[in-house]
This record gives C-alpha cells, sequence and structure tokens, in this order.
C-alpha cells in the first residue's frame, strides 16, 4: 500500500471514528481507539521538545483532554492528526514559556538546565558530540525546533507542518533552514 | 507529483542534516527519546479515560447544585406568594359591615351622593315614562 493510499485509510478511518464519537454513542471506546492510534507519535514530538519524560507526560494529557472537550465540535477540513498536533504544538510551547518565566522567578529551577541534566543524567553515554548536539537542538527557538523535529523525525511535508505551526509553506521551510543553520553555527563556530 | 516533489527535497534536506550532525549523536538522541517507562503506552489511554471520569463526576454535582439552588430559589418565591395571599384573603374575611366606623360610612356615602343620585335619576326617569304613559291611558277614561 502506497504511503498516500495508507494517509487515506488511516484518514477515512479517523473520520469514521470521529463521527461515531460525536454521535455520542460509546464515546470513550471511540476515544479511546483514537488516542492509541495517535498517541506515540504526538507523545514522541513533544518529548523532543521537552526531552524529559514526566513533562511530555504532562503535556500530552492536557492535549488529550483538549481534544476530548472539543473533538464534538471539530469539523473535519484538516486531518485529525493535524489538529492533534497544533493543539500539541500550541501545548508544547505554553509549556516551555510556563517553565522559562519560572526558572526566571526561581532561577534554580532552571530550564535549561533541567533539560541538560535530563540529557546527562538519563540517556545512554553522552560524548562530547553528543552533548553538542542536544545543546545546539535546545537552544534553537521554539517553534525552529518544532519544525526541525517534525521534517527531520516524523518527515512531514511543509504543508501539513504549516498547518500545524499555523504559519506559511514557505514560513515553515524558513523555520527549517534556519534551525539547521543555527546548529551548524553551534556544532562548528569556526 | 507534489509528494514526489515533497519525498526528493526530504532527501535532500536529510543529506544536509546528515552532513552537519553526527549520525552516532542523532541517533543516540532519538533512542533517548525513546526510551519510556515499561507499559507507557498500554496504559496512557485507560489513564485518559479514568482522569475524564473523574472530571466528569464534580460537573454532575455542579449542575445538581445549581438545579437545587434554582429550585430553592423557586421554593422561596412560591411559598412567599402563598404566605401574602393566604394574609390577603384571610384579612379580607374577616371584616364585617358592623365593625365598619359609622363616621366612614357617611364619609363613604356623602362622597359618592351625587353618583348615587345620577343613578337614582336614570331610574326615576326610565320608571317615570313607562308611569306617564299609564297615567295617559287613565286620562283617557276619565
Amino acid at each position: 500500500m502506497s504511503k498516500s493510499l495508507s494517509n487515506l485509510v488511516s484518514m477515512q478511518s479517523d473520520q469514521i471514528i470521529i463521527e461515531r464519537f460525536q454521535e455520542g454513542a460509546e464515546k470513550e471506546q471511540h476515544f479511546t481507539e483514537l488516542v492509541k492510534r495517535h498517541q506515540q507519535k504526538l507523545y514522541y514530538q513533544i518529548k523532543r521538545m521537552v526531552i524529559e519524560h514526566a513533562d511530555a507526560d504532562d503535556i500530552a494529557q492536557i492535549v488529550w483532554m483538549k481534544v476530548w472537550e472539543k473533538l464534538d465540535g471539530f469539523k473535519m477540513e484538516s486531518e485529525f492528526s493535524t489538529w492533534l498536533f497544533r493543539i500539541g504544538y500550541n501545548e508544547t510551547i505554553n509549556f516551555i514559556q510556563k517553565k522559562k518565566k519560572l526558572a526566571i522567578v526561581h532561577p534554580t529551577e532552571s530550564s535549561d538546565g533541567s533539560i541538560q541534566e535530563a540529557f546527562t543524567s538519563n540517556g545512554p553515554k553522552s560524548s562530547q558530540i553528543q552533548i553538542k548536539l542536544d545543546q545546539a537542538i535546545m537552544q534553537l527557538p521554539e517553534k525552529q525546533r518544532f519544525v526541525f523535529m517534525l521534517r527531520y523525525f516524523e518527515e512531514l511535508p511543509y504543508e501539513k507542518i504549516a498547518q500545524i505551526t499555523e504559519t506559511s509553506i514557505g514560513g515553515a521551510k524558513a523555520n527549517f533552514h534556519q534551525a539547521l543553520k543555527k546548529m551548524q553555527e553551534i556544532i562548528q563556530p569556526d | 507529483m507534489s509528494e514526489q516533489n515533497n519525498i526528493s527535497s526530504l532527501d535532500q534536506e536529510k543529506k544536509e542534516v546528515q552532513a552537519l550532525l553526527n549520525q552516532q549523536a542523532v541517533a543516540e538522541f532519538e533512542m533517548q527519546i525513546n526510551t519510556v517507562p515499561e507499559n507507557y503506552f498500554e496504559q496512557f489511554s485507560e489513564n485518559i479515560i479514568f482522569t475524564i471520569q473523574k472530571k466528569k463526576k464534580p460537573s454532575l454535582l455542579i449542575r445538581l447544585s445549581k438545579l437545587s439552588v434554582a429550585a430553592a430559589i423557586l421554593f422561596l418565591v412560591a411559598g412567599s406568594y402563598f404566605i401574602v395571599s393566604t394574609y390577603y384573603i384571610n384579612n379580607a374575611s374577616t371584616i364585617a359591615i358592623h365593625e365598619i366606623p359609622t363616621v366612614e360610612i357617611d364619609s363613604y356615602v356623602s362622597n359618592n351622593e351625587w353618583m348615587a343620585d345620577a343613578e337614582m335619576q336614570m331610574e326615576i326617569n326610565k320608571i317615570g315614562l313607562n308611569l306617564d304613559v299609564d297615567n295617559s291611558s287613565k286620562d283617557s277614561i276619565d
């Protein structure tokens, strides 16, 4: 089955599940089906942004709660996964910004510090190159980081990335290339 | 066509990234991201449903409390209306004609005397016309 055909089948199936959810019968069962289908991709994308499992889990729960609350009003004008990732994007950005503000108020709880710690303590033996890459990723502005992760790891087309991040296709491409340039500057300063 | 373009541009971009970033470091980053607690995804949907159900319960309580407040207000309004109307009915039924002071009756009569006179005159006129008819007939006999 080609990728586009499988996407189409997946989209139709999502649509059927959502229609049944919106009809009102056995809502929890249909919702569980949607969660099972999409939870991993959403979780991994969030975790690439916040690194720590506990944070990624919190954000993922908030996202799914919002999906539960708003799914009745979802008009299926875009794919469900696009809508889901858009909520995920907004919640992740909110979370990171709140954490940054908290770090300003309480300097000991530095967000960057905790992320760096998460990299060095939880992960496998970190080489200098590994640490440098992690630092480069974490130094990217949130939007550029999100776009970079969606493009490189999730291999999403720019049309979809633009819809998720509510920007133009050109804007999404620019974000990816700016991210790449910035990482190059950090990793290879000379 | 656009999908082919996307694949070729994605390949190109991946090559750019691979040229820049150490692939082992990228693989380690992804491995770290993919490390999750045991059975995390198996339990995640259950946890979400549990949270939803937990959130639902207070909303039911809130709805019930709103209903009970509305019922209490309705009860107060209906109760006070019942008490007030009963009071007026009771008051009205206890007043008897002999309990009204003569002065009040006199003043009522004098205030409404001209009205009573006018009404009486109208009645007399009506009856008077009839009497005239009767009288004329009597006259003709005489």
